[in-house]
């Protein structure tokens, strides 16, 4: 029941948030968070004392689509982070309030129960199925809550575009239960099916796959959605994006395919490997020049989840691990690099890096707190960022210690765009205003850097609980 | 007595923690003593771990906390207390509190006077984690901890851009070496299995596995020292790390930091030790260095400058005994020069303090009457580096020369060649700024004045260092009966590999007679250009076209890479932007785009809030394919 839990009642309270006006959206979405980090930890808990929750029920028996939840340890690292995500997000509006908060943050419930599902699921088509119905509340949050011209149509081209590559999946994942005597859409069939397939098919397979999941992390040249959905999104909007729903690519990627196909990986999947190595280049090269935070931080994201995705295609131990605990730091970050970034569009009116300087003299406790959530990003030993980098830049040497050290690139240009960044804004004689931080926003940069430092310092806990399947 | 060393980086960290959150309510004066008193703490626990160590103790590992364990791959935040780790923190923690002492006086005025101190404070504690840690990850840990903190210091003045550029020019520079650290790393885990030293060079030799990577992994792990070391050819960072406060240049930029490179490849030895190309690329990459450092400072006039380029000149110096095996006399000569020049840097403080922030040598001039400590202090730091008997520099300078002219004939003479050019560039410097007629301002002038005492202690005990820190490596022929004899090379036995010396007492003596009468030809030489004929030296404007100008310009180095790397960069930067991004891929996707905008303004019409319809939608779509199939 537990693992159902975390399912059901994200779904339920943004339904009835959806259709219930009078109630105040924004501490019931944030309070449901809580509850949702707790019920994690709850089973975090069990989990150490070899109790896996698990939850069935049969859907449609005769194609074998089930609801079936197993909190395994990477499923519960990730629903750690969408737990901790519907914690945070919603305090990141910091005060200000959207036309019917009540619509935003029920739809954005509504997200988090989907991608929650996505998480926990065994099976199949429900993966299949959440990973699409995420896009739905999104899609209206963006359109509603966004801004910019052309916005409907940056927002069709993100909707259909993903769902379009989710199809590839689709397809996959069905050649995979065709092949099977008894039709099931269980992990443990899929694996099984999929392993006695041959490399040549499994690298079809594989191919469906991660053409959707490049879609959505995204990796180049598929991302041409991403920057300016994440521009014209609301930004709580684009930290559902950039912190949670891309996971379920990369998650996708990890725990559905890697057991999978691991043949059609070693032998045909070299040309994914490759192409996430050029998306990490790409994204750092592109990120160098842009002229507004939004854009940097958006075009970062796109060269730290190429390296997620390499470093996962190794298939090695460091690898996976590093890759889901890469997953979850970067979804610590780029919330809190997202709150960075609405702070200072709240004081400054804007975002353009050129146009504002010597932040550190007039709030020197929001550049501390901004300079380690960079250092952060840069993966630097000691936070969170560093620990999986390093442990997918290791994996990626299996595979060829020249496409680990082109991909390394990304450590020389991730400090050179992000140092440029925050010289620009923080350093310099010209100070811009700058008011003190409300208490809301010293508590969320505060305790992401804390966070951050402490998964840096102690990632034990974490690393355990993701290898507890292993 | 062994457990007291996981003490030792914690209390520089405390320091850095108590006056970052606590700081506020101290005066800069409780401030800096509390800087300065972690970091003694930490010296004087120090003293007996070492002890240890010199009755032969064996290596010992302190764990402190478990730290990734992914896999095989096992890697703990874990201390290594033997020879080179306890001698490298003896003389961190020594020359750093004292430092830290001096920048109570030096920093007294600014108003980020706990913001320094307490950096200082966590530069140190990187530093100790760098040289304790028991692998290569935890060394990485320190590694680039210190080259945050480098980061921070060196723009410690952060409303200057020109600071601001040359921190990032630093940190970005360190990372390109940080690469190759980190891709040698991930080379030697999966041949090895293991970072750890004991596993790698301790117990056994797990480093053998290597196999046919030997060379590259060592290869790549220089490419990290020559990041931190400054070796040519990323050396072009170090300079420009003079934009810092010069305590800063002092501890991280002279004395501590950039001698992080020789402590990797001297605990790697093993490693370098299997391969004769990776050896000689270390050799090259150290005398091309040497000679580059030296020939530039002959030609800067900024005090700082000067000092800068010597240690990238020493630095050299140091890579180049590294690559010849001479590992031992590598670090002897890490040691020496730490304490001549960060008591050169402290000097050149002291000097700049007097003259109210004033750097170029051209502006000074008659110092000595106006202040005696830092006149007398900074001669014995001037004498150590030019390699005159009996000080510091002297022993650790002639070994390495010694053990060129056995193995090397060009090393050793480009080597001599480039010590002749440090005696010449530091009298030059010694003369133009303490000798002559003033030739600054009145205002200038009138307040000259010797630095405080806090200032001046430091000077005073690091020149007696300088003085007398030379014996603990005393040379072969003159220290045969003496007990001092090759002590540091029976100290660091089996941590790093010998190299064998098989030269007689009478060449050693003779080169060291030779080496001592180049030197002091060109302390003669500069002493009848400076003094005797009174020449200055030229300004800006006046310097002609050709050798000297090219020195000057610092064989233009700056300029080459912005426009071989930087410029092309933001090119390629802009380009993709244009043409890919901006154009080729957005067309890609709206070429679909047009009929996507019908469907879009259909779906828009959807939005009535009634999810039930999406998700009976949904399902529906998906019943009807399962069906179908």
């Amino acid at each position: 029941m537990i693992a159902l839990s975390l399912f059901i009642l994200p779904i339920l309270a943004g339904l009835v948030m959806l259709n219930s006006p009078s109630l105040s959206a924004k501490r019931l979405a944030s309070a449901i968070g809580l509850v949702m980090i707790l019920i994690v930890s709850a089973a975090w808990i069990r989990s150490a004392y070899g109790i896996t929750d698990e939850f069935h029920l049969s859907l449609i028996e005769k194609v074998g689509f089930n609801a079936s939840f197993l909190l395994s340890g990477p499923s519960l690292a990730m629903a750690l982070l969408t737990a901790v995500a519907a914690f945070l997000i919603p305090i990141t509006a910091f005060g200000k309030d959207h036309d019917s908060p009540h619509r935003f943050y029920g739809w954005m419930m509504v997200m988090i129960g989907a991608m929650m599902g996505a998480f926990i699921t065994t099976n199949a088509l429900f993966f299949y199925l959440c990973y699409e119905l995420s896009l739905i509340p999104i899609f209206f949050m963006i359109l509603k809550w966004g801004q910019g011209e052309h916005l409907t149509k940056i927002v069709t081209r993100f909707f259909l575009y993903t769902l379009f590559g989710s199809l590839f999946m689709l397809l996959s994942i069905l050649y995979v239960q065709s092949t099977m005597e008894v039709a099931s859409f269980e992990m443990a069939d899929m694996i099984k099916a999929a392993n006695a397939l041959s490399s040549a098919e499994q690298g079809w397979i594989l191919a469906g796959f991660f053409i959707a999941f490049a879609v959505k992390m995204p990796v180049f040249p598929f991302h041409s959605w991403q920057p300016s959905t994440y521009d014209h999104a609301p930004i709580q909007g684009t930290m559902l994006l950039a912190a949670v729903m891309l996971k379920m690519a990369t998650f996708g990627l990890a725990y559905w395919v890697l057991p999978m196909v691991p043949q059609g990986i070693k032998e045909h999947g070299q040309w994914a490997v490759v192409l996430s190595v050029i998306s990490v280049i790409y994204a750092s090269l592109m990120a160098i020049n842009q002229k507004r935070l939004k854009l940097l931080i958006a075009y970062s994201s796109v060269a730290h989840v190429g390296m997620i995705s390499a470093g996962l295609l190794s298939n090695t131990d460091q690898g996976t691990v590093g890759g889901y605990f890469e997953m979850f730091s970067h979804g610590l970050l780029a919330i809190a690099l997202f709150a960075v970034y609405t702070i200072i569009e709240n004081r400054v009116g804007h975002d353009k890096m050129n146009e504002m300087g010597g932040i550190r003299t007039s709030n020197p406790t929001f550049a501390f707190l901004f300079f380690i959530l960079v250092m952060g990003s840069v993966a630097l030993p000691f936070t969170s960022g560093f620990v999986g980098e390093f442990l997918l830049i290791q994996g990626l040497s299996h595979i060829s210690l020249l496409w680990a050290g082109i991909a390394g690139l990304s450590v020389i240009l991730g400090a050179a765009y992000m140092l440029r960044g925050f010289q620009k804004m923080m350093l310099g004689n010209h100070a811009t205003p700058f008011a003190t931080l409300s208490n809301e926003e010293l508590w969320i940069l505060g305790g992401s850097v804390v966070l951050v430092i402490i998964l840096g310092i102690y990632p034990a806990p974490l690393l355990n609980l993701i290898q507890m399947t292993f | 007595m062994e457990k007291l060393v996981s003490l030792i980086p914690l209390f520089p960290l405390i320091g850095f923690l108590f006056i970052t959150f606590f700081g506020k309510n101290l005066s800069k004066n409780a401030a800096g003593a509390l800087a300065t008193a972690m970091i003694g703490i930490s010296f004087i626990l120090a003293i007996p771990v070492f002890t240890t160590q010199l009755h032969g103790a064996h290596p010992v590992m302190v764990k402190v906390l478990d730290w990734i364990h992914v896999g095989s791959f096992h890697v703990d935040i874990s201390f290594v207390v033997d020879p080179l780790s306890t001698l490298y923190v003896l003389f961190i923690t020594g020359v750093g509190s004292l430092i830290h002492l001096y920048s109570i006086g030096y920093m007294h005025e600014d108003e980020g006077f706990h913001r320094f101190m307490s950096y200082l404070n966590l530069f140190v504690f990187f530093m100790l984690l760098l040289v304790l840690g028991d692998n290569l990850l935890l060394l990485f840990v320190g590694w680039e901890g210190v080259g945050v903190c480098s980061f921070m210091l060196i723009g410690f003045w952060y409303k200057d851009h020109a600071n601001n550029d040359a921190a990032k020019k630093a940190f970005v520079m360190n990372r390109v070496g940080d690469l190759g650290l980190l891709l040698g790393m991930a080379l030697i885990f999966i041949q090895c299995g293991s970072l750890r030293y004991e596993d790698l060079f301790i117990n056994g030799s797990g480093i053998a596995s290597l196999g046919k990577y030997t060379t590259l992994a060592a290869i790549l792990l220089f490419i990290g020292a020559m990041g931190k070391s400054a070796q040519f050819p990323l050396h072009t960072w170090l300079p420009d790390a003079m934009a810092g406060p010069t305590p800063v240049s002092a501890l991280i930029h002279a004395a501590t930091m950039v001698t992080a490179g020789i402590y990797l490849v001297a605990r790697c030895s093993d490693l370098y030790a299997m391969s004769e190309i990776a050896s000689s690329v270390v050799t090259w990459a150290g005398v091309i260095t040497a000679i580059l450092g030296a020939s530039i400072a002959l030609t800067q006039n900024d005090i700082k400058k000067v000092l800068a380029y010597s240690t990238v000149s020493q630095l050299g110096f140091m890579f180049a005994a590294l690559g010849m095996g001479a590992y031992t006399i590598a670090v002897f000569h890490v040691v020496t020069h730490a304490f001549f020049k960060a008591l050169l840097f402290l000097g050149s403080g002291s000097v700049i303090h007097a003259m109210g922030g004033e750097q170029d040598i051209r502006r000074m001039g008659g110092l000595k009457g106006h202040m005696k400590t830092t006149y007398w202090t900074f001669l014995v730091g001037t004498i150590a580096i030019a390699g005159i008997f009996p000080f510091a520099g002297f022993f650790s300078k002639d070994q390495i020369l010694a053990h060129a002219l056995e193995n090397n004939m060009p090393v050793f003479i480009l080597l001599m060649l480039a010590a002749a050019g440090t005696a010449f560039y530091m009298f030059r410097m010694f003369y133009l700024t303490f000798h002559g007629d003033f030739r600054g301002t009145h205002e200038q002038e009138h307040h000259l004045h010797e630095s405080p005492a806090v200032m001046t202690l430091p000077l005073i005990v690091l020149a007696i260092a300088s003085t007398v820190g030379g014996f603990m490596g005393f040379p072969h022929a003159i220290g045969e009966s003496i007990h001092f004899h090759h002590w540091l090379d029976h100290f660091l036995d089996g941590t790093v590999v010998l190299a064998h010396s098989h030269m007689s007492a009478m060449t050693e003596i003779l080169l060291a007679l030779v080496a001592m009468a180049i030197a002091g030809g060109m302390i003669y030489y500069a002493y009848t250009t400076y003094i005797v004929k009174n020449t200055m030296a030229l300004e800006d404007d006046e310097i002609p076209a050709g050798i000297h100008r090219l020195l000057w310009r610092k064989y233009a180095f700056d300029e080459l890479y912005e426009n071989i790397f930087r410029r092309p960069v933001d090119q390629l930067s802009h380009g993709i932007q244009h043409w890919i991004e901006d154009k080729a891929l957005l067309m890609m996707v709206d070429g679909t785009g047009s009929a996507a905008k019908g469907l879009g303004h259909w779906m828009k019409g959807w939005h009535n809030g009634q999810i039930l319809t999406y998700l009976i939608a949904i399902v529906v779509g998906l019943i009807a394919i399962l069906y179908f199939i």
